[in-house]
């Protein structure tokens, strides 16, 4: 059963009972206790999460498509894209590496702004899709193994590796990735969940009233 | 006396964060705005968070005593494990990097594996001690592990791109696979872990 009291929340992180303040400008609500922090002041955050998004998806796209690096070594050039690095585990016998891989810089990263795209673009427009819970649930259980700012890392440490052997030159694929890199993780923190459901009621409550024209307006 | 939302019967979504009031004796009870399973505790934390962390502590063995990588260079063919990659990359004056691999790839994991181990062990004996300490190292390791993958990632670049035949080449070895399971089984016990559990016996609550 859903409880009627919307400010009356438990610390996720040690189930103290607490009323949720009134929050102003740039302020953060933390748990009494624990310190967890439990909301924050985000003015328009669904529609900075959705606009920083759609510019992350544009990034992913690039990053998938371009060379992240090339490198020529007496002559020889190779050059490597993201799914290249995933099928390069696999053909040197590490399947398992591959598989993880493929997932947490492939999959998982595309998987996340999809539903997170198709939770927010529907609520922008004024409507709840029914896909809503799901791409909630499915956005809040990959975000932990998105792991394409570890993966940059993992570029960057190469490419000045590489450079002592052959000369590397960076591709246009790692600024897009540099670029998803960040605008994701703006996102991220523009994104309060609770909006959400906020949203979702607004909408709600708007065609009720819609259905009741004698009460809607004057 | 601090008020905790079980104590009440209220049992909170850990996915979006609704209030459920739930009767007492229910079995299955998933969230009525999102949809996912709500418990009052995450089941059998302790013992799931344990074994994943056990089965890491075992894998953190092989992952630093095999290679994980061979390099080849001119007919001369030489295996490294992490810790001799690092000293390698040290000693050609890649401090920095040194540094940075030496802390993802060999200290994060293992003070990973030893904090967690802390944690569980002081949720399982119900100890009062510094609650709030152990709810900041808890948000430390579970932010940081992922950090360790930098290692698994750094040498699936190295082998799609160095492929010069005789000239150079990187094959990945059989620790790398070690060392990949203990990223993610450290993950896998950090998510399972349930922090409530730290705060519980300061209210007398009992597992």
């Amino acid at each position: 059963m859903e409880l009627q009291t919307p400010d009356l929340t438990a610390c996720p992180e040690c189930d103290a009972l607490q009323r949720i303040p009134q929050l102003r400008r740039s302020t953060a609500a933390h748990c009494f206790r624990c310190g967890a922090e439990l909301h924050r002041f985000q003015p328009a955050s669904l529609d900075r999460t959705l606009a920083l998004l759609t510019g992350a998806a544009v990034l992913l796209v690039g990053a998938n498509t371009h060379d992240l690096m090339s490198l020529d070594s007496n002559g020889i050039e190779t050059t490597a894209n993201i799914f290249q690095t995933v099928l390069a585990l696999r053909d040197h016998g590490m399947a398992s590496l591959a598989i993880i891989t493929l997932f947490s810089v492939l999959l998982l990263p595309a998987t996340e702004l999809a539903v997170m795209l198709a939770m927010l673009l529907p609520l922008r427009l004024g409507t709840v899709p029914p896909w809503l819970a799901v791409a909630f649930r499915t956005a809040e259980g990959v975000r932990a193994w998105v792991m394409l700012d570890v993966y940059l890392l993992a570029v960057i440490i190469a490419t000045s590796r590489l450079s002592q052997l052959a000369t590397a030159e960076i591709g246009n694929g790692l600024y897009a990735l540099g670029g998803y890199v960040l605008l994701r993780a703006m996102a991220m923190q523009a994104y309060e969940p609770n909006e959400v459901w906020r949203r979702v009621a607004e909408i709600e409550s708007a065609r009720t009233v819609d259905r009741e024209p004698a009460e809607a307006r004057p | 006396m601090t008020a905790l939302a079980a104590d009440r019967g209220l049992w909170l979504c850990l996915t979006c964060e609704q209030l459920h009031r739930v009767e007492p004796g229910a079995a299955r009870v998933s969230c009525s705005r999102c949809g996912s399973a709500i418990h009052e505790r995450k089941p059998s934390s302790l013992t799931r968070s344990a074994a994943f962390l056990a089965a890491a502590a075992v894998l953190y063995i092989p992952a630093n005593l095999v290679p994980v990588v061979t390099t080849g260079k001119l007919f001369v063919a030489q295996s490294d494990t992490i810790m001799s990659g690092v000293i390698h990359l040290w000693r050609t004056d890649a401090k920095l990097l040194a540094t940075i691999l030496f802390i993802a790839s060999i200290a994060v994991p293992a003070l990973k594996i030893a904090t967690l181990a802390f944690l569980i062990a002081m949720a399982q004996r119900a100890s009062r001690w510094q609650p709030r300490t152990r709810a900041v190292i808890y948000r430390a390791t579970a932010y940081i592990s992922r950090w360790s993958m930098v290692d698994i990632y750094v040498g699936a670049v190295l082998v799609a791109l160095v492929q010069f035949k005789v000239f150079a080449s990187v094959e990945p070895a059989p620790g790398a696979v070690a060392f990949c399971a203990v990223v993610v089984l450290t993950m896998l016990a950090s998510l399972s872990f349930d922090p409530r559990l730290t705060w519980d016996p300061l209210e007398h609550r009992h597992g």
